[in-house]
């Protein structure tokens, strides 16, 4: 007959050991790791909460009506829910429409900045030609550049060319070079990719090409994937670009649109939050599906706040 | 060692590594991209002899009086066949960025929405067209209009705006609180001492006297300015000639005035106060937090949306004899592009001569909700108002727009620095302030007049 071996009983007679007794300063030391990590597990918790919490604001204010979000008592958690704001937004402005457009440049504009920007810093790092040094601290300086400054030429280039009014000047120009703070990151990651590896390709005959495309890019995966979240992040919620640059409605994107629901002397916050909510989406969603790949991308170039 | 240095094929040609067709490929993918984006435009082709014009304004899709704006423009092209109104709204807080800049590279609209505030500046630099010609073509009588909103479209004695819409500043009270104070509820300030007074007995504080329950007039809450005060007491800015005179001794008593009620409330009672009222993003006022305020008519409207059993009166901000009785005001105004062509400029012309028309000013406050620059329009309105509202139509023809300064448009931002010093007790004398202020606006118009080429 079997028996649980819950229930057999001890080995007749034997005592179960007793646990151990930790020396008197070990037991300390304990008490004190426990409580290091309590307390820095506090300030986490406390720290997550401050800065979760404009977040949690603008979903209460998106669930409030008009009459609550003004009251005298402010409440974060709202008497009578308003999940019908949610959907209010899709029918106050074109909200597929704008998501649509939103979501050609910032993907056009992506696959611009990935392209040329991997293939400029490969130039800059891996090959050697006159003037390269030069050329790449002129690139730096462009950093320096006011975008005030650079408003009117650019609108004026742009209308020169015929691509106003059209995704033309935000998407295009990503195809061009890519941006020079995405050159001077993907510079810095290539530069620490071992020289021999591409001398050793080059030996057996391979073109270069091929070894920035076959070599150096597969080993590039997370400051490609930093870059391409930094693009998604700056496209998809830029406001600038698109206010200048685009005039017929139908092209709108979501964060110009989103702007409709603030006027001269009022604003529709509860619409407003709720559009704000819903166009942040896929940024969190990318965000929270490549966190490895961004921390190690901005941990391997150095680049830290 | 750095390899690459040592390699003798990248010392070379590098890029000849590139195999030619992957450049190729390269090149016209960039170059194939803006044919496919670019190709978003483009209209339907109109019949000979319509016209299609543009037209921005800040109403975008989205804004509630977008479809109020959108039914006045279907009708107008209804009555006016052959007409095309193409418009485009931006948001008020962007829509002057977009518009600038779109001016600046010379693809600015036919027709747009502007502030009345510097049309003179406009109409010196060749944006706006002189709109003389078709006045006089179709017989529009300026004096139809308040005088004071066809000065400001006025340049070299030529109009080159039409004025749409416009505000005026008032005085609001609450009723109930002047009854909780033994104040008589009908009989607001007339005056900035009496002003000062009812304050002072509407001001509340908690029992431990260190937060702030009720203000009774702050200059800085509402929609309020120094210079609102300052016209309503005979001080002026400038003289005749447009010379500035920032530190008379007549402006100097009103921003002592000015600072002493500031300077009433406890700094750190009165910024908790004023961050607890903001955060609700509706008017302190509204909120039953402030029993005085200096705002515009929209404080009105939106007290009737949000807080419709709200006791309130609407008056004159103080003023000191009948011939300084002003309300400060701004609005829009109607522009026609002076690079428009003609057969545009005559098709956006129709549709202002529309929109400044009876058909859409006598509307303009129950669809807008703006008031109309129509005189006959505004008086209109007095038919079934109430007394507030009696009182909005009839202040607003003491309305007054900002002096147009060429050399500094917005001079006001040189006096207001100043009196916040005053406020802050950085600067402990009114005149003193003055001085500085009266000093930069002087050296600012030299520094226009050396770089303008006017001297």
């Amino acid at each position: 007959m079997s028996r649980s071996f819950l229930s057999s009983p001890s080995p007749a007679g034997a005592a179960l050991p007793a646990a151990p007794t930790l020396p008197p300063a070990r037991g300390r030391a304990r008490v004190r790791r426990v409580a290091y990590q309590v307390l820095v597990q506090a300030l986490l918790l406390s720290f997550s909460a401050l800065f979760l919490f404009p977040f949690l604001w603008m979903l209460s204010t998106a669930l409030k009506t008009p009459q609550e979000m003004f009251a005298a008592v402010m409440r974060l958690i709202p008497r009578d829910p308003q999940w019908g704001n949610f959907i209010r937004v899709f029918s106050a402005i074109p909200f597929l429409r704008y998501t649509l457009n939103t979501a050609i440049i910032t993907f056009g504009t992506m696959a611009g900045v990935l392209l040329s920007s991997s293939l400029v810093a490969y130039s800059f790092a891996r090959l050697r030609w006159p003037g390269r040094n030069l050329l790449f601290v002129v690139l730096l300086s462009t950093l320096m550049l006011p975008g005030q400054v650079i408003l009117i030429p650019t609108f004026i280039l742009f209308s020169n060319l015929g691509w106003l009014d059209s995704f033309a000047p935000l998407v295009v120009p990503a195809f061009f070079g890519g941006g020079a703070f995405n050159i001077f990151l993907l510079r810095q990651f290539y530069r620490t990719i071992p020289f021999d590896l591409t001398e050793s390709a080059r030996i057996d005959g391979c073109r270069e090409i091929h070894i920035y495309a076959r070599i150096i890019l597969p080993l590039c995966k997370p400051i490609l994937a930093t870059i391409a979240l930094f693009t998604f992040m700056g496209c998809w919620n830029d406001f600038f670009g698109p206010l200048i640059f685009l005039t017929n409605p139908d092209l709108t994107t979501l964060a110009l649109g989103l702007r409709a629901f603030q006027q001269q002397h009022t604003a529709q916050w509860d619409l407003m939050m709720a559009g704000a909510l819903i166009s942040a989406l896929p940024t969190l969603v990318l965000f929270f599906s490549f966190q490895r790949y961004f921390v190690e991308g901005i941990t391997l170039t150095g680049i830290k706040g | 060692m750095n390899p690459v240095r040592s390699s003798r094929s990248s010392r070379s040609a590098p890029l000849a590594r590139f195999s030619a067709p992957a450049l190729v490929l390269l090149l016209l993918l960039a170059l194939a991209l803006p044919p496919a984006v670019t190709g978003c435009g483009g209209g339907e082709p109109t019949a000979a002899g319509d016209v299609t014009f543009t037209y921005w304004s800040i109403f975008p899709v989205g804004d509630p009086a977008e479809s109020v704006h959108n039914t006045m423009m279907r009708t107008f092209e209804d009555q006016n066949p052959g007409v095309t109104v193409e418009h485009v709204g931006t948001s008020f807080w962007d829509y002057w960025t977009k518009l600038q800049t779109a001016q600046a590279g010379n693809q600015g609209p036919d027709l747009f929405i502007q502030d009345i505030c510097n049309v003179k500046g406009r109409a010196k630099d060749g944006v706006s067209a002189n709109l003389e010609a078709y006045l006089k073509a179709d017989k529009i009588r300026k004096d139809d209009y308040l005088a004071s909103d066809i000065e400001s479209c006025t340049w070299n004695d030529e109009l080159y705006a039409m004025p749409f819409s416009t505000d005026a500043r008032y005085l609001f009270w609450n009723k109930a609180h002047f009854e909780a104070a033994g104040l008589d509820p009908e009989t607001p300030p007339k005056t900035l001492a009496e002003l000062e007074s009812f304050a002072d007995q509407l001001t509340k504080y908690s029992e431990d006297g260190k937060t702030l329950e009720q203000v009774g007039f702050h200059p800085r809450l509402g929609n309020n300015i120094f210079v609102q005060m300052v016209w309503s007491q005979g001080g002026e800015f400038f003289d005749q000639d447009m010379n500035p005179t920032i530190n008379t001794d007549k402006n100097i008593e009103v921003i002592e005035w000015w600072v002493r009620m500031v300077n009433k409330y406890p700094v750190r009672a009165f910024n908790a106060f004023s961050t607890q009222a903001s955060a609700a993003a509706v008017s302190p006022f509204i909120q039953g937090k402030v029993s005085l305020l200096i705002d515009n008519n929209e404080l009105a409207w939106k007290i009737k949306d949000l807080a419709p059993d709200l006791r309130f009166g609407v008056t004159a901000v103080p003023y000191d004899g009948e011939e300084n009785r002003t309300a400060w005001s701004g609005g829009f105004t109607l522009e026609i592009s002076a690079a428009a062509d003609k057969a545009k400029q005559d098709a956006a012309w129709k549709f202002i001569r529309y929109m400044t028309g009876p058909e859409v000013q006598s509307n303009l406050t129950e669809t807008l909700r703006w008031l109309p620059c129509l005189v006959d329009s505004l008086d209109a309105l007095k038919e079934g108002a109430d007394a507030n509202e009696l009182a909005i139509i009839e202040e607003s023809k003491y309305r007054r727009h900002f002096d147009y300064v060429e050399a500094s448009p917005q001079w006001w931002g040189y006096v207001d620095p100043q009196i916040s010093k005053l406020e802050q007790g950085e600067l402990t004398s009114a005149r003193k302030a003055m001085d500085l202020a009266q000093a930069e606006l002087l050296r600012q118009i030299e520094n226009y007049r050396k770089t303008s080429g006017q001297e």
